[in-house]
């Protein structure tokens, strides 16, 4: 453990500070990304990345060093640029946001090109660590650098945390804040200056092309696993945390490793776990809902077949696979899988002819029943439908009406006896005359 | 500076503007950006195993990977609910994050490096050169590929006319009468991403976006009608290449990069003037 310590060079404070920097400045990216996530502006974020390029790189070319504030006010300039000629477009022109978004990335990018082979000709001592900016590269960073970069980060973090009400106001409920007096304008601009912060602040150690995914990602994770914005925070600023620190680790242990592909990567694998996993929109989760529901469903309706034949054999009757098939058409496979989980559950009994309802299986099939046809009823009463309508609504109705639903019915339809078919309304005590 | 280089840069300037007109007339510029940026591990991976540049399993891969990223984004779109924007952002960061490792770890074998992925290298695709087939003329090994890619963009268009130009007007009354909106989203796309694919290495991801979103953007503000518009995205496209080209040969600097930055500028002057001459635009 130790020995992997040392190699990975932790041992010296200055990679300790690169990982607790890297840790620190991802996670205030990843808190504002929450909100461009929650207003639908993620690609913002990817357009004011790849804007920043002539900022990085003209302060580059005009203080002939790579120091952190000069190149942090050329990209925070240049971020400002960026947002304020989409903003023109979209105003004087018919274009859409992101299509103005596609405009000014790749033109301000293409800028940024010309001054960086500027750069490379001039033969600047410094020139060739521009490269960094382009992917990454958190080895290059000196303490003085995470320095300036975490005061931008505590100033966006104090502007967030300043306007925290407001800012979760206009992005869960945009109307309700402008009725309230909360321009959008000025809360659309605030969110704005923070993403060119928040993208500015990572440049050396995601770099500029993939510093995007940082604001995307981890909110995006986060939304998949909490109700809650207050934990969804939580949640991004750790993930982006984690992925920062373990994509430095990795791109520490290979030669020439850039540091940003890697947190991509490692945010990537997040998400495509919680893509499967997560508690409320993974797939697997979604794929055993949906089974239980049809094993649900179809437990029920074969409850129900059997309380029909019932009803029309007699109650001492037991019924074999070949009736209960003419009633409602089950596989062979189904029926027999279906019965064995009711016998378990004692909710049938297997007689010597066949099969029969229990006291309990009685009672459900019973409800179901009941549910089915006072739907019916009140389709065709209260709804004013055909009575050749309304048997397939009430065939999906029956599996979904609550207690309180079906207390809320039988009130608005005045305990009836009698379905739209003329078939009895059973009740489990007789019904109220 | 060689002539080939200058026609080359035109035509995959006409290809890339004509392909992407149909992804900003239907606001999906940022799927250009998306689509660029994904293919890079087809073709990484494509090189890998072939060993070699410009051979169809490497216009394989990418077609792959284009699609890929365009699956991936309506799949966390509508399976897992990410927004729109969101979805479109993680595809194609990751998809290049994954194609950046594949090239700095193979980076002796790939012959590719970092920064060519951006710029491209299309003065350096002149250096290799081969007969354009039943001529005598020498062009750069790449031309020939892109002059088939116009030709099959030229040819979609004519031939797809009007199912585009249906599903991007007016996509509920398309699918009322039972046009398929997805067959022409996807061939739409994948016309994009043949397109990108082509133009990558000679241009780099950036400028390929440039192209294909910037000169139609720029004609649309001042057309009526979608042939119109197509005519002049054509127009904007070669007037910014050949003045990029030029430009960028006079400051020496990056080729692919300043081409970009003159369609910007272009795209700035025809908005500011709009104002003055009052057209109105098809919307």
């Amino acid at each position: 453990m130790y020995a992997l310590w040392n190699t990975l060079g932790l041992d010296e404070p200055n990679m300790r500070w690169v990982l607790f920097g890297t840790a620190f400045l991802s996670a205030v990216s990843a808190w504002v990304g929450t909100f461009t996530y929650l207003q639908k502006k993620s690609l913002l974020g990817d357009a004011i990345a790849h804007g920043i390029l002539p900022g990085v790189a003209g302060s580059f070319l005009l203080s002939g060093q790579k120091n952190a504030a000069y190149i942090m006010i050329g990209a925070l300039v240049w971020g400002f640029l960026t947002v304020l000629a989409i903003e023109w477009i979209t105003r004087k022109s018919h274009l859409k946001p992101s299509t103005a978004m596609a405009i000014v990335l790749s033109a301000f990018f293409g800028l940024g090109m010309m001054l960086l082979t500027q750069i490379q000709n001039s033969g600047l001592p410094d020139a060739s660590g521009l490269q960094s900016f382009l992917f990454g590269q958190a080895a290059s960073l000196l303490p003085s650098d995470i320095l300036v970069y975490s005061i931008f980060a505590l100033v966006a973090l104090i502007v967030l945390l300043a306007l925290y009400r407001s800012l979760t106001f206009v992005s869960f409920d945009k109307a309700g804040a402008q009725s309230m007096g909360f321009s959008p304008q000025t809360s659309g601009t605030v969110l704005s200056i923070l993403v060119v912060i928040a993208t500015a602040i990572g440049i050396q150690s995601i770099g500029l092309i993939l510093m995007a995914a940082l604001l995307i990602t981890p909110a995006a994770i986060a939304r998949m696993w909490s109700q809650r914005l207050w934990t969804m925070l939580m949640l991004a600023g750790g993930i982006a945390a984690v992925s920062a620190i373990s994509g430095s680790l990795i791109s520490f242990s290979g030669k020439s490793m850039p540091t940003g592909p890697w947190i991509v990567m490692v945010l990537f694998f997040i998400f495509g776990f919680s893509v499967l996993f997560s508690t409320h929109r993974g797939l697997v989760q979604r794929a055993f809902q949906k089974r239980k529901n049809r094993q649900i469903i179809q437990r029920e309706n074969l409850l129900k077949a059997l309380y029909h034949l019932r009803e029309q054999k007699g109650e001492q009757a037991e019924f074999t696979f070949e009736e209960i098939q003419k009633k409602r058409m089950f596989s062979e496979n189904d029926l027999q899988r279906i019965l064995g989980m009711l016998k378990r559950k004692k909710w049938v009994l297997q007689g010597k002819n066949g099969w029969t309802l229990s006291g309990e299986g009685l009672n459900e099939g019973r409800r179901i029943t009941r549910l089915h046809r006072l739907w019916e009823l009140y389709l065709s009463q209260k709804m004013r439908l055909k009575e050749d309508h309304i048997h397939p609504i009430a065939e999906s109705m029956e599996h979904i009406i609550t207690e309180d639903l079906e207390a809320q019915l039988l009130h608005e339809l005045d305990y009836p006896e009698l379905d739209p078919h003329q078939k009895r309304i059973p009740y489990d005590t007789p019904a109220k005359s | 500076m060689n002539i080939w280089v200058l026609i080359h840069a035109i035509i995959i300037s006409l290809s890339c503007s004509l392909a992407g007109a149909f992804l900003v007339l239907r606001h999906r510029a940022m799927l250009a950006d998306a689509i660029s940026h994904a293919v890079l591990p087809g073709l990484v991976i494509a090189f890998l195993i072939t060993g070699s540049r410009n051979t169809p399993g490497m216009l394989a891969g990418a077609i792959a990977f284009g699609f890929l990223c365009i699956f991936l984004v309506e799949f966390f779109k509508r399976k897992v609910k990410v927004t729109d924007d969101a979805s479109i952002g993680i595809t194609f960061t990751s998809l290049f994050a994954f194609g950046i490792i594949l090239v700095s770890k193979y980076a002796e074998q790939v012959d590719l490096d970092q920064e060519c992925v951006l710029h491209g290298e299309i003065t350096f695709s002149a250096l290799q050169r081969m007969h354009f087939p039943f001529t005598q003329w020498m062009v750069p090994n790449t031309f020939v590929t892109s002059v088939f890619t116009l030709l099959a963009v030229v040819l979609v268009l004519l031939a797809g006319y009007r199912g585009l130009f249906i599903t991007s007007f007016h996509p509920e009354y398309a699918s009322s009468i039972g046009i398929s909106i997805g067959f022409w989203h996807y061939l739409s796309s994948g016309v994009a991403s043949m397109v990108t694919i082509v133009s990558f290495e000679a241009v780099g991801a950036i400028l390929v976006i440039a192209l294909m979103v910037i000169p139609s953007a720029t004609a649309w503000l001042i057309s009526r009608r979608l042939p119109e518009m197509l005519w002049k995205t054509t127009m904007f496209a070669i007037t910014g290449s050949v003045a990029g080209f030029y430009l960028a040969i006079w400051l020496n600097v990056s080729i692919a990069g300043t081409i970009a930055a003159v369609l910007g500028v272009q795209f700035a002057m025809v908005l500011i003037l709009k104002g003055s001459f009052r057209h109105r635009s098809i919307h």
